[in-house]
C-alpha cells in the first residue's frame, strides 16, 4: 500500500487536472482587491496569514504523521522577532523580516531536537509544555516583550511600499504563494515522500537505512520556518504582538483549521483557515445578541459535524464532489492518487476514501489504534 | 530571594509549618488527582486524549451550582449537589460517547482532536447561553465551612474533607480495578485491546462505561471545586485542564496509580516550593513534565508506547 | 443499518440548527437581538457611529455588560434630547475575546463601516493594540476600563485618551490611606502578567515613598485563573505579614477572600485589595469579612450626592440591575464625547482631538478633566472598609476616603521622564 503512494506525482496529476483550478484561484485572489470590500481585503490579508501557518503546520500532521502542539510558539517567535527588531533596534526592515523566520526556525530547531525523542502521544504533550513555557516568558518578561501590554509595531516602521492595506495584501500573497510553492515542492520531493513513508510505517522506513530523526528534524524545522513567517506577518499586519499570540489555544485552532480544511490535500488547510476565520468574523459581525456573540458554538459545531460526517474536511467532501461529476477532485498532495481514470465511478470514490480512512469494517465498531 | 529562603528554612525547621504546608499540598493534590484520573482511566482504555476533560470539570461545577440554585440555595444542599453533580456529568458524558466518540473510534487520531476541541468551544457557548457570561458561586460547603486547629494552627475542614474524599475514591478506584469483573476487564482492554475484544467481551458498552466513570470523575472534581469556593464560570478550567495533563503525562498516559503519584509531585513541589522560589511558583508543574518526559517519556508508571 | 443512521442524523441536526441559530440565518445586514435599553435614534441628522469593542463573554464579562448598560443608557438619553450637533449617536458593539489581534480586526472593520470613534476595552493589550491601530490611522480611541498606566504614559499619543483611572491613581491613592496606619510588615500577591505586577509596584513605590519604614517579606504571583490558593495562602500564613496587598482582581480575588477565611487569615491580617467593585461585593455577600481596605471607582451606595443617586435609579429603572465600575464608565465615556464633539462643532477627528485634550465634563461623581499632556483623566477614587450591611442586599465599603485623580496621578514632570526613556 505504502509503495503505491510513494509513485506517481506531479506529473499525474498535471494530466487529470491540470493546473486550472490553481490558476482560477489565484486570479480570484489577485483581483480580490476590486471585487470585494476594503474590509474583506483586510479579512483575507489575515486568511492568507494563517493559511501559510496551517499549511506549514501540515508538512508536520499531514505528511509526516507528526502532532504538535506547540507550534503557536513559533508563530509568536516569528512575531516578536520582528517588532523587537523594529522597536529596540536600528536595524532595517529588511532584516526584521528576514530574521524572524529563521530565528522562529532555530527555535524549532531546538523543541524538535528535544521533542522528537519522544513517541506520538509524548511528543504533543511535551511540545504542549514547551510552547506554554515559551509563552509564559513573553507574558512574563515585561521589560522586554512588553508583557501583556503587547508591543506596537508602528505602521511608520514598515517601508513605504507595503504600507497601505491593499499593498500589504499583495505582499502577503505573494509570500503565501511563495511559502506555499517551496512547501510544495518539499512536499513532492524525494523528501516528501519519505517523510509520507515515515508517516506510513516508520520503523520500515528506519530498516532501509534512512535516518527517521533527523528527516521528521528537517520536516519541523521547515514547518517552524514558515510558521514563523507568518507571524512575522500578522505582527505587521495587526501592526501589533502580543503573548496570546503563541498561547496553546492557536495552535489548537490551526489544528482545528488543518482539519477542517483537510490534511491530506496540500491546500486543504488553506481552505480551513478561510472557513474557519470568514465563519468566525460573520458571526462575530452577526452576534446572538449584543454581549454574546457565540462565535465558539459556531466554530466547535462546525468542528463536530466535520469530525462526525466529513472526516476529510471540507476539502476531502469537495474532492468527493470533484470525483462523483467525473473528474479527479482538488490537488492530492499529501497521498498522491497517481494518474487515474477520469470517471471514477461514486462508489470507487467513496471506497477509496473509506480505505483511506483505515475504516475495515464498519459492523466491527471496535476501535483500532490509531498512535500513527 | 533572602527573605523567602529564610520562610523555607523556618518552615522546614518547623512542626506545625512542616504539617500544614504538606496538608496544604496535599488537599490540592486529590482534587488534582480525581480530574487526573478520569482523564488517564479514558486514555488507557479508550485511547482518547480527551481534550475536552476540563469542559467536563467545568459542567460539574456548573451542575452543582444548578442543583443548590434549584433547591433555595442554602449552603446544606451543596451536598447533595455533590452527590448529583457527577451522576449528570458521567450521563452527558455517556451521550458524548454513544453519539459522538463512538462514531470516531479506529479513524485517525486526527479527528479526536477535531471532536473534543470542537466540543469545547460548543461548550462554553452553550453554557453561556443556559447560565449567562456572569460568574457563579456557591455559597460554600455549609457545615464543613469552619476549620480546626492542627498544631495551633487553622486548617479548613472542607481541605480535610477533599483529603479524605479523594482517598476513599482512590481506594474505591483500586478496589474496582482489581477485585471486580469490570476492573478485570478494564486493566485487560488497558493492556490488550484486540485481545479483549477477541474474548468476547462487550467493547462497545465497556467504553461507554469507562468514559461516563471518567468523565463522573472530572465532574466531581468540578463540584469539589465549587464547593472550596471557586467562582464558576465557562473558561474555568483553563488551568484545571492543563495541571490535569501534567499530572498525566508524568504518572503516565493510562495509569491511574501514576496520577495519584504524579499529582502528589505536583501539589508538594508547590507547596514547599512556592516557599522557596515564589517569583517562579507558575512554572513548577511546566518544569517538572518536561523533565519528567526528557528522561522517562512514557511517565512515572507508563509504559513505553509502540511509535 | 437505520437506527445506526437515525442515531449519525439526530446529533449532527441539532447541532447544524444550533449553529445556524448561532449565526442568526448568517444573513448581510446585522441585527443584533438588543435585549437591554433600545437606543432608538430620534434625532433626524446622520447618526455618528460610535465603535465599542469589549471582551465581552470572557472572564471580564462582569464589567464589560454593564459598561454596554452604561453606554446604552448615556446613547439613550442624549438621543432622547435631540442628540450631538443634531445627529443621533448610533453604538456598534463587538466581541474582541480579549485577543489584540482579533481587536484591530474589528476596529478596521468598524472604521470602514463607517464609525468614527472608538470607545472601550477592558484588557490592556487590547486597549494597546487598538492605541496603535488609532495612531496610524488617526482615530479617536477613548480607553474606558484597562488600567495600564502605559497607555497613555509611555506610550501616549495625540489620539488615545483614557476616562478611567490607571494603576497608578489606584495604586497611590491605596498608598496615601495605607501610609497614616502602622502596619509595616507587608506581602503582597498579584496575578502573574503586566497588570498584577503594575498595581503591585505602583502602590509600593508610593508607600515606601511616604512610609521608608515598610518591608515587604514576600511577593506572590499566582497564575491568572488559578482555581486553588491553598498553597499560596499557607505561604503569606507562614510569612507572617500584618497587611495583604492584593492586584488580584474579578473571580480571582473571590477564591482568594472565601478560600483565606477559613485558615484563620482574617483574624491577623489585614488585607488590602486594589479593587473591591460590586461584582466582588454581591458575590461574596454574607461571606466577606469586615475590614478589608479596598478602592472602588463608584462606592455608589455610600455616595448620598443627588448626582449619583439619580444616575443609580435611572440605571436600576433601565436595566434592573445596581451600576457596576463599568456601567459609570461606558455613561461617561459617551457624555465626554458628546461634549467634546459639541466643543469642536463637528465630528472632524482633529477638531474632537483638540475638544477632548484639556476637556471637563460632568459625570455623576463630579467633574472630570482630561490633562491635555497625557489624556489621561484625573476620576476620584475611593478608599474604603469593608462591612456588612443593613440598607443593601450586599456588603459596602463605608468610611470611604476620597483621593481626587489630581493628587495622585504621575506628575507631569513623571509622564515626561516616563516618555523620554
Amino acid at each position: 500500500m505504502a509503495s503505491s503512494r510513494l509513485t506517481g506525482g506531479a506529473w499525474g496529476r498535471a494530466l487529470t487536472w491540470g493546473p486550472l483550478p490553481f490558476l482560477v484561484v489565484v486570479a480570484l485572489l489577485v483581483a480580490a482587491p476590486v471585487l470585494v470590500s476594503d474590509s474583506n481585503v483586510f479579512l483575507l490579508t489575515g486568511i492568507l496569514i494563517w493559511a501559510i501557518f496551517a499549511i506549514s503546520y501540515n508538512l508536520l500532521l499531514g505528511y509526516t504523521g507528526v502532532v504538535s502542539l506547540g507550534h503557536a510558539a513559533f508563530f509568536g517567535i516569528g512575531g516578536y522577532t520582528v517588532a523587537l527588531i523594529l522597536v529596540k533596534t536600528g536595524l532595517p526592515f529588511v532584516v526584521a523580516f528576514v530574521a524572524a523566520p529563521l530565528v522562529a526556525a532555530g527555535a524549532a530547531l531546538i523543541m524538535g531536537a528535544l521533542a522528537l525523542r519522544l513517541a506520538a502521544i509524548y511528543f504533543a504533550l511535551f511540545t504542549l509544555a514547551v510552547g506554554q513555557i515559551v509563552w509564559s516568558v513573553a507574558n512574563k518578561w515585561t521589560d522586554f516583550t512588553g508583557g501583556d501590554n503587547g508591543l506596537n509595531v508602528s505602521a511608520a516602521a514598515i517601508p513605504d511600499l507595503i504600507s497601505s492595506r491593499v499593498e500589504f495584501y499583495f505582499f502577503t500573497l505573494v509570500l503565501a504563494l511563495f511559502a506555499a510553492a517551496i512547501l510544495y515542492m518539499v512536499v513532492n520531493s524525494p523528501f516528501g515522500f519519505t517523510l509520507r513513508a515515515i508517516r506510513e510505517n516508520s520503523n520500515r522506513v528506519e530498516f532501509v537505512g534512512i535516518p527517521v530523526r533527523r528527516y521528521k528534524l528537517l520536516a519541523f524545522v521547515i514547518s517552524g520556518l514558515f510558521t514563523g513567517l507568518a507571524g512575522s506577518l500578522l505582527a505587521l499586519h495587526t501592526n501589533f504582538v502580543h503573548p496570546e499570540n503563541l498561547f496553546w489555544l492557536r495552535t489548537a485552532e490551526v489544528l482545528l483549521m488543518v482539519l477542517l480544511g483537510g490534511f491530506h490535500i496540500f491546500w486543504g488547510p488553506a481552505l480551513g483557515a478561510g472557513v474557519f476565520l470568514y465563519l468566525e468574523n460573520q458571526v462575530r459581525n452577526n452576534p446572538y445578541d449584543q454581549t454574546l456573540a457565540l462565535t465558539g458554538l459556531a466554530i466547535g459545531g462546525l468542528a463536530v459535524v466535520v469530525a462526525i460526517l466529513f472526516p476529510l474536511g471540507i476539502g476531502g467532501l469537495l474532492q468527493l464532489a470533484g470525483r462523483m461529476a467525473g473528474g479527479v477532485g482538488g490537488e492530492s498532495g499529501a497521498q498522491p492518487p497517481g494518474p487515474q481514470p477520469l470517471a471514477l465511478r461514486w462508489r470507487t470514490a467513496i471506497a477509496a476514501v473509506r480505505q483511506r480512512l483505515g475504516v475495515r469494517d464498519k459492523s466491527s465498531g471496535g476501535p483500532t489504534d490509531s498512535q500513527g | 530571594m533572602i527573605a523567602s529562603l529564610s520562610t523555607f528554612g523556618d518552615c522546614v525547621t518547623d512542626g506545625a509549618c512542616l504539617v500544614n504546608t504538606g496538608l496544604s499540598g496535599l488537599s490540592v493534590a486529590m482534587v488534582l488527582f480525581l480530574i487526573a484520573s478520569g482523564l488517564t482511566l479514558i486514555f488507557g482504555v479508550l485511547r482518547i486524549v480527551n481534550f475536552a476533560h476540563g469542559t467536563l470539570y467545568m459542567l460539574g461545577a456548573f451542575a452543582a451550582y444548578w442543583v443548590v440554585s434549584r433547591m433555595g440555595g442554602t449552603d446544606g444542599n451543596f451536598w447533595i449537589a455533590l452527590a448529583v453533580a457527577p451522576l449528570v456529568v458521567a450521563g452527558i458524558g455517556g451521550l458524548v460517547e454513544v453519539l459522538l466518540l463512538r462514531r470516531i473510534y479506529g479513524r485517525p487520531q486526527y479527528l479526536q482532536f477535531l471532536l473534543t476541541f470542537g466540543l469545547i468551544l460548543l461548550a462554553a457557548d452553550v453554557v453561556r447561553l443556559t447560565f449567562g457570561t456572569e460568574f457563579k458561586l456557591i455559597s460554600g460547603p455549609g457545615p464543613l465551612s469552619g476549620s480546626v486547629s492542627i498544631l495551633g494552627r487553622p486548617f479548613p475542614e472542607y481541605n480535610l474533607f477533599l483529603i479524605g474524599l479523594a482517598i476513599a475514591v482512590a481506594v474505591g478506584l483500586w478496589l474496582m480495578l482489581q477485585r471486580t469483573r469490570l476492573g478485570r476487564t478494564i486493566r485487560a482492554a488497558a493492556s490488550d485491546r484486540e485481545m479483549t475484544s477477541a474474548l468476547g467481551v462487550n467493547v462497545g458498552l465497556l467504553f461507554t462505561v469507562v468514559f461516563m466513570l471518567g468523565a463522573g470523575l472530572g465532574g466531581l472534581g468540578g463540584a469539589l471545586d465549587a464547593g472550596r469556593p471557586v467562582t464558576i464560570h465557562p473558561i474555568m478550567d483553563v488551568e484545571r485542564v492543563l495541571q490535569s495533563f501534567i499530572v498525566v503525562v508524568i504518572g503516565g498516559l493510562g495509569s491511574v496509580g501514576g496520577a495519584l503519584l504524579g499529582a502528589l509531585i505536583i501539589a508538594q513541589v508547590s507547596a514547599f516550593g512556592i516557599l522557596l522560589l515564589p517569583q517562579f511558583s507558575a512554572a513548577f508543574a511546566f518544569v517538572i513534565m518536561a523533565a519528567v518526559l526528557l528522561v522517562r517519556p512514557w511517565g512515572l508508571f507508563g509504559r513505553p508506547l509502540e511509535e | 443499518m437505520n437506527i445506526r443512521r437515525i442515531g449519525v442524523l439526530l446529533p449532527v441536526l441539532l447541532i447544524v440548527g444550533l449553529v445556524v441559530a448561532a449565526c442568526g440565518g448568517g444573513g448581510a445586514t446585522p441585527t443584533p437581538r438588543v435585549v437591554e435599553v433600545v437606543a432608538t435614534p430620534t434625532p433626524a441628522g446622520p447618526p455618528i457611529k460610535v465603535g465599542i469593542p469589549y471582551g465581552l463573554s470572557s472572564i471580564a464579562s462582569v464589567y464589560t455588560r454593564g459598561a454596554v448598560k452604561g453606554h446604552n443608557l448615556a446613547v439613550a438619553e442624549i438621543n432622547a434630547a435631540g442628540g450631538v450637533l443634531g445627529r443621533p449617536f448610533e453604538l456598534v458593539v463587538r466581541e474582541t475575546n480579549l485577543r489584540p489581534d482579533i481587536a484591530v480586526q474589528v476596529v478596521q472593520q468598524m472604521v470602514d463601516g463607517g464609525v468614527e470613534f472608538i470607545v472601550g476595552t477592558i484588557s490592556s493589550g487590547v486597549a494597546q493594540a487598538i492605541s496603535g491601530f488609532a495612531k496610524d490611522n488617526k482615530i479617536i480611541f477613548i480607553d474606558t476600563i484597562a488600567q495600564a498606566s502605559g497607555t497613555t504614559a509611555e506610550a501616549g499619543h495625540r489620539y488615545v485618551f483614557r476616562i478611567t483611572s490607571d494603576t497608578v491613581i489606584v495604586g497611590r491613592a491605596s498608598a496615601v490611606v495605607m501610609a497614616q496606619r502602622p502596619e509595616t510588615k507587608y506581602v503582597t500577591i498579584g496575578p502573574d502578567y503586566s497588570f498584577g505586577h503594575d498595581a503591585v509596584d505602583d502602590f509600593l513605590d508610593k508607600l515606601r515613598e511616604l512610609k521608608p519604614e515598610v518591608q515587604v517579606v514576600n511577593q506572590l504571583w499566582p497564575s491568572l485563573l488559578n482555581p486553588d490558593y491553598t498553597t499560596f495562602i499557607n505561604t503569606i500564613l507562614e510569612s507572617e505579614p500584618e497587611v495583604v496587598y492584593a492586584s488580584l482582581w474579578g473571580g480571582d480575588l473571590i477564591n482568594f477572600i472565601r478560600q483565606a477565611i477559613p485558615f484563620g487569615f482574617f483574624d491577623e491580617i489585614t488585607l488590602v485589595t486594589y479593587n473591591l467593585d460590586l461584582d466582588i461585593l454581591q458575590a461574596l455577600g454574607k461571606n466577606l469579612p469586615d475590614g478589608i481596605i479596598a478602592g472602588s471607582g463608584f462606592p455608589w451606595y455610600s455616595l448620598t450626592t443627588p448626582e449619583v443617586t439619580e444616575f443609580v435609579d435611572k440605571y436600576f429603572d433601565a436595566t434592573g440591575e445596581f451600576p457596576v465600575v463599568g456601567s459609570v464608565l461606558g455613561y461617561n465615556s459617551m457624555y465626554a464625547l458628546k461634549a467634546a464633539i459639541e466643543k469642536a462643532g463637528t465630528t472632524e477627528t482633529e477638531a474632537v482631538v483638540d475638544a477632548l485634550s484639556g476637556l471637563t465634563w460632568a459625570t455623576p461623581t463630579g467633574n472630570v478633566t482630561i490633562r491635555a499632556l497625557d489624556n489621561q483623566a484625573d476620576p476620584m477614587v475611593w478608599i474604603g472598609t469593608s462591612t456588612q450591611s443593613d440598607d443593601f442586599p450586599f456588603p459596602i465599603l463605608t468610611d470611604l476616603v476620597a483621593v481626587p485623580g489630581s493628587d495622585v496621578m504621575l506628575s507631569e514632570a513623571e509622564v515626561l521622564a516616563r516618555r523620554a526613556q
